[in-house]
């Protein structure tokens, strides 16, 4: 395990725990206000937790959601910065993602635009080589062809260096193929922590008959209940059998993470 | 400490760079002035403005270089990219410190050089107690480590100026009005009750008045308060002696030593307590406890 959160509760936060282990890459998923900044923020050391523990094998680096930079500073002289001030520092890296995105490096991070500032963020937090990265909101300024380059770029970073990386997110549509490890948040308590494949092999959407209760044994996500229809999302054994006249799909991870949420509302 | 020496050039470079050229303007003119062949009691016009300046020096330093140093860091979020490296916030805070205390040392000596006067000032005067490069030194001092603190608990440039310029003055009357002339126990010259005493030339009076019989000093009674001549009825109500407590012109450069001394304290203590403060509140975020 390279995180370890154990009861850990702050401000929204109440009692979270979790493991993340070394090179995996982790969504933390949930509504506003749920608590994903601050858990991050007590993840980098930024805040001292009220209550609980947290332990990080090695060098974090964080990259906050507003991106923030010295706005004086030209994106080499943030390059200089990250070499004076890290005991671990890949020049080459920062300067090849500052390259593959064409961010202008000699004019002042304050006239750069969002999406170039964010690069900027990136590149110093990915040359220092950290162990784990926690990337808040990193797609926020970015335009949705450079989201899915940036993810792609991400993943192979994390496959390179074996580093952990946990980002938050409220944008749902964009996990499908990216994260390994699914933590959701909601109201600062902790409701699903797992892998990604597994949640989706255990969640079924089960349509049939109205009815109060699914066919199959398991934990009711969410019930949906029309005049004549019923419709659940359950989690079951992937071994459940659904018999007619009821039909069984299985869920994306859109749909998994809009019924856990949809339900604590 | 190389980083910190970068860092805090690159971040710093232009204020340090227009305060240098301030002082050195200021500090040329005090010498100048004290150069010139003919002596005497009065401040050319130039020279007052840069007494002005040696005057505020202190406060100068605290709050363009002090309260900006963490305030602002809060106020564009930038302490996240700062304190997010392996320096940690304790060495990032004791390196930029460092620093611009060591480049605030030079400018005071600079400024400490000349007093304004025309004419070269023969040895040391109460009057000129403060335009000295020691005394300088720690009002520098002071005044860094005042911007330092602020910043850090106001979180916000301009509250954490104001109060440091709150701050410095009120020190520096305290130093002034109080507590200077209490360094070491004032000397007293003693004369008979119809006599001035009287002082050593150049001396700073702390007190006088009049010696009761016990031969400690006695409440001047009201009905003899009144008169522009009062020694006859002092004498009739019990008065021996009159007195002056002084500080003698030769405790001059003694003094500047403690009040420097005395404000390098007050500072290391500001900065221990921003330290401390610093220390609580950020774990070094790259060196957590390993797990096992």
């Amino acid at each position: 395990m390279t995180v370890r959160v154990e009861n850990v509760s702050k401000w929204a936060l109440h009692h979270c725990s979790f493991e993340l282990p070394a090179g995996s890459v982790t969504a933390l998923v949930g509504a506003n206000g749920a608590g994903k900044t601050t858990l991050l923020n007590i993840l980098a050391g930024h805040l001292p937790a009220d209550f609980g523990h947290v332990a990080v094998a090695g060098r974090v680096a964080f990259v906050p959601q507003d991106k923030p930079m010295y706005k004086g500073f030209t994106p080499l002289d943030v390059l200089k910065f990250g070499g004076h001030m890290n005991k671990v520092w890949d020049e080459y890296r920062a300067h090849s993602w500052l390259h593959r995105y064409r961010v202008p490096l000699k004019l002042r991070c304050g006239d750069l635009s969002g999406g170039q500032r964010a690069h900027v963020a990136f590149a110093l937090a990915l040359g220092s080589r950290p162990d784990v990265l926690l990337l808040d909101e990193p797609l926020a300024e970015l335009d949705p062809l450079a989201r899915r380059k940036v993810v792609r770029d991400l993943l192979a970073e994390v496959a390179d260096t074996g580093m952990t990386l946990l980002y938050s997110t409220h944008v749902v549509a964009e996990l499908g193929g990216v994260a390994d490890r699914l933590l959701l948040l909601s109201d600062g308590k902790l409701l699903v922590d797992g892998d990604t494949d597994e949640l989706l092999g255990e969640h079924l959407e089960i349509v049939g008959p109205a009815a109060d209760e699914p066919p199959v044994a398991g934990e009711v996500v969410l019930a949906r209940h029309q005049q004549r229809q019923s419709s659940f999302v359950v989690r079951c054994p992937e071994s459940a059998v659904v018999e007619e006249p009821w039909t069984a799909r299985p869920v994306t991870l859109e749909e998994l993470v809009v019924a856990h949420l949809e339900a604590a509302a | 400490m190389k980083a910190m020496v970068w860092l805090t050039w690159r971040q710093h470079r232009w204020v340090l760079l227009s305060t240098a050229v301030l002082a050195l303007i200021a500090s040329s003119l005090l010498v100048a002035v004290d150069l010139t062949e003919s002596p005497g009691r009065s401040v050319p016009l130039p020279a007052f403005y840069a007494v002005l300046l040696q005057t505020a020096f202190g406060a100068v330093i605290g709050m363009f270089w002090g309260a900006p140093l963490v305030a602002r860091e809060f106020e564009e979020r930038t302490h996240l990219v700062a304190w997010g490296q392996d320096v940690t916030p304790q060495r990032w805070l004791a390196g930029k410190v460092g620093v611009l205390a060591v480049f605030a040392l030079v400018l005071a000596v600079l400024m400490g050089q000349g007093d304004g006067f025309r004419g070269y000032q023969d040895g040391a005067s109460w009057a000129l107690f403060e335009a000295h490069p020691l005394v300088q030194a720690g009002y520098v001092l002071l005044g860094l480590a005042l911007g330092v603190l602020f910043g850090l608990l106001a979180r916000h440039t301009l509250t954490a100026m104001a109060f440091t310029l709150a701050a410095y003055v009120g020190v520096r009357m305290l130093l002034a009005l109080g507590w200077r002339e209490h360094y070491l126990p004032a000397e007293r010259a003693v004369a008979p009750v119809r006599e001035a005493a009287s002082v050593p030339k150049g001396a700073e009076i702390v007190a006088s008045g009049y010696l009761g019989g016990d031969g400690e000093p006695m409440a001047v009674p009201d009905i003899c308060a009144r008169l522009s001549r009062p020694a006859a009825c002092i004498a009739a109500n019990g008065g021996t002696d009159s007195y002056v407590d002084y500080q003698p012109v030769e405790r001059v450069f003694g003094f500047q030593v403690t009040e420097f001394l005395v404000c390098f304290l007050l500072a290391l203590g500001l900065f221990v307590l921003a330290h401390e403060r610093i220390r609580r509140g950020w774990r070094p975020s790259r060196t957590h406890r390993r797990l096992a």
